[in-house]
């Protein structure tokens, strides 16, 4: 009994909605509020801490942040300390030091909604001051096997007052976890402009830059943050939507 | 839809120039290729006493480094040159300690095949050549390290009262290449 009458509501329900279907739609035009929160986002670099920690031969941190300046605007910076010991059959070479980047955010992607997710280009300008110690280095000799002599300085060189700068272009996303907590992930794409040449040597590893090549200016990076968005003020996003409405 | 198959998109193209960014790090930068410049060998070439300009062969010379050998009578990898009638050699160099004065001394025996024979009545002419100079580590690159070069080189050779050299011109006295003669010796 009671079934027949719930099968028979259904019916009903179906014939219903496709008799409202079936009449003459006509599109109005809906104007949405959502609130966009304004604020400092800070953070750090979750790939240079797991380096450090399993890495022997990197320790390095850097600390984040963008301030959002308008709907898809922000202004971004990274702020480093990194020490990179490079080991091959020739040379080793220890590189310490810290940067400084800048620049601008630009939010490329259209959110739903109230959500307040980025997937952005990144411009940076990077400087980094730093020291190179040639702990240790062996003379290149094809004929070195004629007289058995393998030439190696273990005495370490130190360099001091090094600079490089760098532009930088990024790309990446950023997605909010929880409130106010974002994971972020961006490649790098860098040119380096200028670094003082040490005396008969060179600069194999600039902080932040990462490191050089002998064949051309161009460098990588990477970067995997976790950053946490301090809301300052709130804004509007008024979002004009189609919608279909019945008659 | 749409949007989440862009945002996957988004997500593919992320990844995909990560991968490029790390595999970057692993280039020819890494490798030393054989054609760069490293370490000078000392070149030098034989010529006739008499007519200065003409290369001039030195009948069955034997070349071999101070020490290392004594009369072989094989080739092995000690004797640059062994047996053979030539006029240039290269010869490698003792690096020894950067700034200061390094010597490297190598053999030089003429008519080797009067020594190898049975006849004890004739015999090969050894001479030796002093090499002396000054040895300056330079800065290749990281895959090379660093190469020396020799500077303030001087050549000179034992008088032992039966010398078939009649003397020795140095060319170069800074060796940092491998493009042009350093040495001429006259016989």
């Amino acid at each position: 009994m009671l079934k027949s009458i719930i099968s028979g509501i259904l019916v009903m329900l179906l014939f219903s909605s496709i008799a409202f279907a079936q009449e003459k739609e006509e599109i109005t035009k809906d104007t949405l509020v959502y609130k966009q929160k304004y604020g400092l986002r800070l953070g750090v670099d979750l790939s240079k801490l797991a380096r450090t920690f399993l890495e022997d031969d990197y320790t390095g941190f850097e600390i984040m942040g963008d301030y959002r300046l308008t709907k898809n605007l922000y202004l971004a910076g990274e702020i480093g300390n990194e020490e990179r010991t490079i080991d091959n059959e020739i040379l080793n070479n220890t590189t310490k030091g810290s940067y400084f980047k800048g620049g601008i955010d630009l939010n490329m992607y259209k959110n739903w909604l109230d959500m307040e997710n980025m997937i952005y280009a990144g411009f940076r300008v990077g400087a980094s001051t730093f020291s190179q110690k040639l702990n240790s280095y062996s003379v290149y000799n094809t004929n070195n096997q004629y007289w058995n002599e393998q030439v190696s300085i273990e005495e370490g060189q130190e360099f001091k007052g090094l600079t490089g700068i760098w532009i930088e272009l990024q790309i990446g996303l950023k997605a909010e976890l929880f409130n106010n907590l974002f994971a972020g992930i961006n490649v790098q794409l860098k040119g380096l402009i200028s670094d003082t040449e040490p005396d008969n040597y060179e600069n194999l590893y600039v902080p932040g830059f990462n490191r050089t090549y002998d064949s051309s200016i161009i460098g990588a990076g990477y970067g995997l943050s976790l950053s946490y968005l301090i809301p300052i003020f709130k804004k509007d996003k008024i979002v004009v939507q189609e919608k279909e409405a019945e008659e | 839809m749409k949007r989440l198959l862009k945002t996957k998109y988004h997500i593919v193209f992320l990844l995909s120039s990560i991968v490029i960014a790390t595999s970057l790090s692993c280039e020819r930068d890494d490798i030393c290729a054989e054609s760069t410049l490293t370490t000078p060998r000392l070149l030098i070439e034989f010529y006739d006493a008499t007519s200065t300009d003409d290369l001039k062969n030195v009948p069955r010379l034997t070349l071999y480094g101070e020490g290392l050998v004594t009369d072989p009578t094989v080739d092995t990898d000690t004797t640059i040159v062994y047996n053979a009638n030539a006029n240039s050699a290269e010869l490698p160099l003792i690096i020894g300690i950067e700034g200061e004065t390094t010597t490297t001394r190598y053999i030089i025996e003429k008519d080797t095949n009067l020594r190898l024979d049975e006849d004890d009545t004739t015999q090969s002419n050894i001479d030796i050549l002093e090499i002396a100079y000054v040895s300056e580590l330079q800065y290749v690159s990281r895959a090379c390290g660093y190469k020396s070069v020799f500077n303030e080189l001087t050549v000179i050779f034992d008088n032992d009262g039966d010398t078939w050299i009649s003397s020795i011109q140095v060319i170069e006295t800074e060796i940092n290449n491998e493009n042009t003669v350093h040495v001429k010796i006259y016989h």
